[in-house]
This record gives structure tokens, sequence and C-alpha cells, in this order.
């Protein structure tokens, strides 16, 4: 892999590097782009590996990206989801999260593990992570009427089972 | 659409750590160690994870020559709109698998094979599903799965056995291993350890066992060949692509479709022809420009959508001979063999601004078949495979469950495109309160209604005409309310009454002959609210109305000939009614309900009835009924006696006989706030209520409920689900009932119920 060099960007009439816009999306959306992968993921290791990763390509790239943000969600989202397929495949089962969560959140995490993955992918990035259908498209690779469905559906099941679990 | 978000705010919470100092000191991995192998997701995640560097390097390696260019083809003559059998395609049968997500599926004389992941468990069964009934036959537990992600689906049939590709890592085994199963026993007598790779696609017939796989690299496809009779593995041949997709073999040929990378990152498919004597490349086309990555091997074709519609390859010598062909070409219609040449293209839900639908496309390149209306949401899913013996083609869903879409051949009768149950056509271009339907012998007319919190009646009308399948604007009438009521006399149209006081004794008629409306003259009635209609064949009896008790129109009458547009007063009824249904029995027009005060109020604890003889233009009481006189709904039944039911979903027959009602009986639906609805379809009753359908046959007796349809749409609110479409205007149309329906808007959290943008559906259902 060929790591760029540090290039130079105007950016509202200042020069900035490409390592310095990054750093502002990271500080400025990293976190909830991790929270958004631990929801679709339910492992707080593979939303870091996926944040992590992401960044590191983005920034690999230097300037020739220019929507850092809408970049870091599309990619880290795809490796996350190729990293939950292949996990998958392992019979070593789902890891099980180690981190100290709020009280809802493993409520949430459980009935979102019981949510298609498009479905959940849609959920998340839509109503969480605040993307446009456009972008939901882009990721999943399909119509944005087909978002639509799975927004639906994934919103639907979702209410039944957290109703259920209130129960 | 389900429109209220999960409250995901308590992640909020979470802290997160910071990454930002392993950011800067990470090596991005290698992409197809991490990158997702989902087809749709890797075919963009590609242009993210692969330098620059590397991508033009490989773009040159690949395209030393240019993929050959399909060159387009004037479509043959035959594809005409004269020459395509209109269809019907409805789902008929769905299998719940009760597990995770179908992922691929083939079919052979046993049946159809479904694979079926376990959810978060490795592996899943291979299910055995009956060809006519649905009923899962066998279970098959497989160790691994192949992914649906790839279009072939790593399944197939041939040489007598169920093939799958699936991932033998897990298992002690090769990267890539392949199950036999025995479609007879149902057990899995085999798995063939072939290689490396990560497993794509299978395909099996007398040219051999051909498996398709792609290297961890990212920079080459394989493809091994297997015995046919011995099952080891012969030679494996390098294809220079990536993120495998299909293998085929067809007209002396293998066919393999991959991802390959151009310099600007993007991934267009490429389809090889492949020799298999050597595995040297013949040919390669470009799918480039199209959305629909798959392609479609059908005896001697290769079909596949690029640049702007769907194509054919002659498989014997790689030339284009048919296309383009301009169908849906969006990214989840599928495109399923017909085995004889020809292919279906299934477009379930795919694609906002594309035509839903199912069209058969016969090997010379005409449209021969395709539906009218749509399938319905349960096509929306991965067309997998098409059975001759059903006519009908296999659709998996992307969870748990497989369906049916079966096309009916067409009949004379105009709903042909309609199956048993639900069928969803384009709704009409307004969603109107208060519309009234009127079905003409060969289309509906929708007429009237309003769309807005003033109630501001829209002149406009609109007519369905099921052999096209579409709504037309027809000419505006000369004015319309909302409310109103719908006949149809044989040759005319008529709209009377209605909420708009002003319009509350006149009418419009419409004349499909002669696309002409005129206005139908004023009744001889005092002015007021309501009233029910009821045409006899010659006459529209007009009784009952006025918003009080007391209220002259309580108890009078009149009658319309719409051959001369004259009325004649009747005789006042013995009983006052102003909140009533009334119905027809082929020798009295007969009304029941109540007299109720401005507040809703009935003045008896039954509802009542009376009934007109127009030959002796007299008026006689029915014996009171033992229904709730809030609201009731009333048909006569093909024997001449009546049926009724109301408000609190108690249901009566009326023998004029012995002039006694049954005992009532219990219509199963549930306890709601709406006023209920019948038509008579046939031998079929069928009830409606709040989003709620059921029917019964002549007896009115044996009630069932109709799931699915217009019933089944739902929308979320602040407190809860609701049916979306709690009101619709239903008409008997033939032997179907047509709904339509304007569904409810949330409007913080608020459910409105004739707001502004409300959505609008049609549907029909056929008993």
């Amino acid at each position: 892999v060929v790591r760029a060099t540090t290039p130079r960007w105007v950016q509202d009439g200042e020069v900035t590097s490409a390592r310095e816009r990054v750093e502002e999306v990271y500080r400025a959306r990293g976190a909830r782009l991790w929270r958004a992968l631990l929801a679709f993921t339910a492992d707080p290791d593979l939303a870091s590996d996926a944040v992590g990763e992401a960044f590191a390509q983005v920034l690999a790239r230097g300037d020739e990206v220019q929507d850092v943000e809408g970049w870091v969600w599309r990619a880290s989202f795809r490796i996350a989801a190729g990293d939950l397929k292949a996990r998958r495949q392992r019979p070593s089962g789902v890891a099980e999260p180690s981190y100290e969560l709020p009280d809802e959140v493993p409520h949430l995490i459980e009935a979102l593990r019981e949510v298609s993955p498009n479905q959940r992918l849609a959920v998340v990035l839509h109503d969480y992570g605040d993307r446009s259908t456009d972008e939901v498209a882009a990721i999943l690779g399909c119509s944005r009427a087909t978002v639509h469905v799975h927004l639906s559906q994934g919103r639907r099941r979702l209410r039944t089972l957290l109703e259920d679990s209130d129960d | 659409m389900t429109r209220t978000k999960p409250d995901l705010s308590p992640f909020d919470r979470v802290e997160t750590p910071d990454l930002w100092d392993r950011i800067v000191h990470l090596d991005p991995r290698q992409p197809l160690e991490t990158l997702p192998v989902d087809r749709r997701i890797g075919t963009i995640a590609l242009a993210l994870s692969v330098s620059i560097v590397a991508i033009g390097f490989l773009a040159l390696a690949y395209f030393r020559s240019e993929p050959k260019p399909a060159q387009p083809v004037p479509s043959p003559s035959g594809t005409s709109a004269e020459s395509t059998l209109q269809v019907a395609a409805s789902i008929d049968l769905i299998v719940d698998t009760g597990l995770g997500f179908p992922e691929g599926a083939v079919i052979d004389e046993q049946g159809v094979w479904v694979a079926v992941n376990a959810g978060d468990v490795v592996g899943g069964d291979l299910l055995r599903i009956d060809k006519q009934t649905g009923a899962i036959k066998d279970r098959v537990a497989l160790p691994t799965l192949p992914g649906w992600d790839f279009g072939g689906g790593g399944i197939t049939s041939g040489l007598g056995s169920i093939w799958l590709t699936a991932s033998g890592r897990e298992l002690g085994h090769t990267a890539t291993v392949v199950y036999r199963v025995d479609p007879v026993s149902a057990t899995l007598v085999e798995t063939i350890d072939v290689g490396d790779g990560s497993p794509a696609d299978i395909w099996v017939d007398e040219t051999g066992i051909w498996v398709l796989s792609f290297a961890e690299t990212g920079r080459e496809m394989w493809l091994y060949e297997l015995d046919p009779v011995t099952h080891v593995v012969l030679g494996r041949h390098t294809i220079p692509a990536s993120w495998a997709n299909t293998v085929a073999a067809a007209g002396g040929a293998l066919w393999v479709l991959g991802s390959t990378d151009d310099a600007n990152g993007a991934q267009p498919e490429t389809l090889f022809r492949v020799d298999p004597t050597d595995g040297s490349i013949l040919d390669r086309f470009s799918l480039a420009g199209g959305e629909n990555f798959a392609i479609a091997p059908s005896a001697d074709r290769i079909w596949f959508f690029a640049r702007g519609g769907l194509r054919a390859l002659d498989a014997t010598n790689g030339q284009e001979i048919v296309g383009p062909l301009s169908l849906p070409d969006v990214c989840c219609a599928g495109l399923v063999p017909d085995e004889v040449g020809g292919v279906w293209v299934v477009n379930g839900s795919g694609g906002e601004d594309a035509e839903r639908g199912v069209w058969h496309v016969g090997r010379e390149g005409a449209i021969e078949e395709r539906s009218k209306g749509t399938p319905g949401r349960e096509a929306d899913g991965i067309a997998a495979a098409f059975d001759q013996t059903t006519n009908s083609i296999w659709i998996i869903h992307y969870e748990r469950t497989v369906a049916r879409l079966t096309i009916s051949m067409p009949s004379s009768e105009p709903w042909n495109a309609a199956g048993p149950g639900w069928t969803e056509l384009p709704a009409p271009p307004l969603a109107l309160r208060g519309a009234a339907l009127v079905w003409t012998g060969d289309q509906l007319i929708l007429f009237g209604g309003t769309g807005d919190y003033e109630a501001t009646a829209s002149v406009a009308a609109f007519a369905f005409d099921p052999t096209v399948g579409s709504w037309s604007r027809l000419p505006d009438p000369p004015s319309a309310t909302w409310g109103s009521q719908g006949f149809w006399t044989g040759t005319e149209a008529l709209f009377w009454g209605g909420q708009d006081p002003s319009d509350a004794l006149g009418g419009v008629a419409f004349d499909p002959s002669t696309q002409t409306w005129r206005t139908i003259a004023p009744a001889p009635l005092d002015p007021g609210w309501g009233g029910q209609g009821v045409w006899t064949g010659e006459e529209l009896i007009i009784f009952g109305g006025g918003i009080h008790v007391g209220d002259p129109r309580n108890t009078q009458a009149a009658a319309y000939d719409p051959a001369s547009d004259t009325w004649r007063r009747l005789p006042d009824a013995p009983t006052g009614l102003n909140r009533l249904s009334g119905t027809w029995t082929g020798r009295e027009a007969v009304f029941l309900g109540s007299l109720q005060t401005v507040n809703g109020v009935p003045q008896a604890e039954e509802a009542l009835g009376v009934a007109y003889d127009p030959t002796l233009n007299a008026w006689r009481p029915l014996a009171t009924s033992p229904l709730n006189p809030q609201a009731v709904s009333i048909v006569a039944l093909s024997d001449g006696g009546l049926f009724v039911w109301d408000y609190l979903r108690s249901g009566s027959t009326y023998d004029s006989g012995s002039a006694t009602w049954s005992d009532p009986i219990e219509i199963p639906l549930r306890e709601s706030e709406c006023w209920p609805q019948t038509v008579v379809v046939g031998e079929t009753i069928f009830a409606w209520y709040c989003s709620q359908a059921a029917t019964s046959d002549a007896s009115a007796r044996s009630w069932k409920v109709v799931h699915g349809g217009i019933a089944s749409e739902t929308v979320e609110t602040g407190d809860g689900s609701l049916a979306l479409f709690q009101t619709a205007t239903l008409a008997a149309a033939g032997d179907v009932v047509a709904l339509v329906g304007e569904g409810i808007t949330i409007q913080d959290g608020t459910p409105c119920f004739g707001c502004p943008n409300s959505p609008a559906a049609f549907w029909v259902y056929r008993p």
C-alpha cells in the first residue's frame, strides 16, 4: 500500500493538510460513527477496527477524497459488514461485548442483533447516523425504494422486540 | 413505511475510545481481508480499498484489449405491445423456513431446494420444498453455506445431485468445498475438497463440474474443473477478475461473471466466455452501465443487463442477438431463465422510478408476456428459479421466507391480471377522502372526494381500465362533492348526494361511451343531509336522511329515471331513518338503519328496516332486527335473502318468506371505530371494517379473516402501530372486490385521516 504524502488542501481560504482535515472529521464525528458501528456490529472491538481502518484508508488517500465524512461512513460500514460476515462463517460464535455500557444499551444491542443485517444497517445508518437514504442505498447497493423497505421492516421489527422485552 | 424512528439515543452515552493515535500509525489492511464479500457491497467497496496505483495496474492488465462492447441489435419486429400477452402474476405461496436468511435456490424434479442459514451460527439447512403445496419435505443440515451475495447462488442441480459450494476452512477442509446432496434420499453424501479461494458459484452438467472462487489477493478468479464421475479436481483456470459472481455453461463454452477494476476505481462487471478445454478466454463483455449485475443462462442464450437494457448473446458464438430491450434495470430485479432460451424479468420493488412487474422475453427477444399490475411486496426479493410445472418463479426473501410467484394465463375476464387473493394495482392519482367508485363492467370510475381539511371537493374523475392496468383522467365533471354515492345504470355512472349541502340534492352522470357528463335534475326532496340510494335496474330510489330527529327528510323518498332525467316523489316511509344502508333484492329496495340525534344517539335499541316495492309503489316495515342501530351494512344475497352486520361485528340474515332474522353470529373482526361495508362478488360476501377484511360464502355464516394486501399495511405512531388504510371505498367489480384506500398520515406522532399528502392505494381482492 502506498502511503500518500501529506498534501495541502485549501479550505475556507486556509491551507490545511489532508491529515488535518481527516483529524477534524474524526474529532467531530468519530464518536458518533463508532457508536453507530457498535450498534451495527454489537462488538466494540470490531467497531474500533472498522473506524481505524476507514480513517487509515482515507488518510492514505490524501486529498483524493473530498467528502471525508461521507467516505469514512461508507467505508467503515462496508468494512464492518465484511468482518461480520467473515466472523459469521467461523465456528467461534459471536463476540460478546466486554465493554462498560449504559444500562439500556445491551438491551438495544440485543434487539438490533435480532434484526436482519440489511435492516439493521439501514436503521442504524439512517436513524442514528443521520445518513441519507441515498447514502444508505449506496452502501447497501440497492435502490432508495429498497432502503425504505429495509427501514420500515427494521423499525417495525425493532419496535416489536423492544416492546416485548419491556413486558 | 413505518415512520417512527427507534430511540437509539442511549448509544450517545457510550464512552468511545480515542483511536486517532492508532489511526495515524495504522497501515491499511489488504482489501480482501477486511472488505465485505457481499457482492452488492463489494463491487463498490473495492474502490475504497485498493490503491489507485494498484487499480491502474490491474486495469491495464485486464484490458490489454478492451472488452468487446455488445453491439445494439434492433429488437425483433415481434416485440410490440400488440403481441405481448397480458398475464397475471401473483404471490400464492409464502414458505417460512424457520431459519435465518435464504441464500440460494434451485429447482429439480424433487422440489425447490433452498439453502437457508441458521442465523448467527455457522451453517444451516438445505430445504426441499414441495413445488405444489409449499410444504417443507426435507431438511439437510449443512456445516457451511454459500452466500446469496453471489449471482449464481452457489447452488445448482445436475448429474442427479444437488450441489453447493461453500467455505470449508472452518471444517479442516480446503478453503473451497463442494457439498453433494442426494435429492432422493435428501442426504449429504459427499464433501469434496476443491482448493484455495473464497467460494462463489458452481455449475454442474454433462460438461463437468465447475467451481468458481476468488483469490484472497483480490486479483484473480479461479475456475476449478472437477471430473463429473470421480469428482476429483482436474485443474484450475485463472481468470483476471475479482469478486467472482456466476459460472454457467452454455453453447459449448463456460460463462463467468466477475468484477474488474478500471483506473477510476469503478467496478464494471465483466462477462467472460471461456474455452472449457484449456481455460482460455474467448471473449469478454462489459456489463458497464447496467444496474443489475447478473446473468441468466437459458439454453443457448446468455441474458444480462448492460448499457440501457436487457441483452442476450448467442452462447455458441458470443454474438449479441437481442437488445437492448427497455425493461427495468434496477439492482433488485431478477433475471430467471425459462430454460428454453428466454428469460423472466421480475421487478418486485427495486428502483423507485422503475416499473414493477413481471416480463417474459422469448428467445428471439420478443416480450411475450407481461403482468398487469404489480404482484405485491412479497415479490421483493431475489428471483431465483423458474418452475415450468407450475409456471411459477420462486423468490427468496432477505429473511426467513421464500415465496412462489405464479404466472396465470390470461382469460377474457378483465381482471385476469389479478390472481386469487390480493393484487396491488397502481394507486389513483389522488388520495381522495369520500370519493365514489363505480364499476361499469369494463372500468372503474372514481369521482369526487376531498383531499384537504376544508373538505373542498375535487372536481375531477378518473378511470381505471384493468386491461391496461392504469388510471386515466376523465373530462372534469360539471360539479363534484365528497361522500356521494355511485351507481351504474348500464349506460351511465350516476353520482348522487354527498356531504356538501349545496349539492346534496343533485348529482352528475357520466356516459363512458361518449366521455360526457351531465347534471342530474335536483331531487324533489326537502334540503338536508344524507339519504341512501338504491339502484333498482330502472330507477334510483333515494330514501331517508336529515341531520336530526324530526327532519322532514327522515321519511322522504323519491325515484330518479335517468332515461328521462326526471324524478317522482314516493310516498313517505312508515319509519324514518337518517343513518342507513340500502340494497336491491330484485323486487324491493330495502333500507336498514336507525334514526339518530345530532349527537348520534339512536332512537331505538335495534336497527330498523323498511322496504319499498316499486311495482306497488308502497312501503312495508321489516321485522325488528337483532342488530346494533349505530351503524349497519346490508346486502342482498343470491337467494333473495338479506345479510346485515353492524358496528359490533354481529351479523344476521333476513328471510323474506318468514319475515324473520337469524340469530346473530360474530364476524371475526376486531373492535374498532368504523362504518361496516359490504360487497358481494359471486357467491362470496366481503366485509370491510377499519382495515380488516373477512369473507363468507353465501350462507353468511362461515366467516374467515382475510389477511394481507391492503389490510396488512401499517404505520407507526407515537403510541403504537395503526392500520395505514383504515378506510377504503369499495366496489364489486366483476369477480373481484376493488378497494381504493386513503391512508393515514402521521403528524408530530399523531395520526391524521384526510390530511394533505395522504398515501393512496388501490388493491383488488379475488375470492
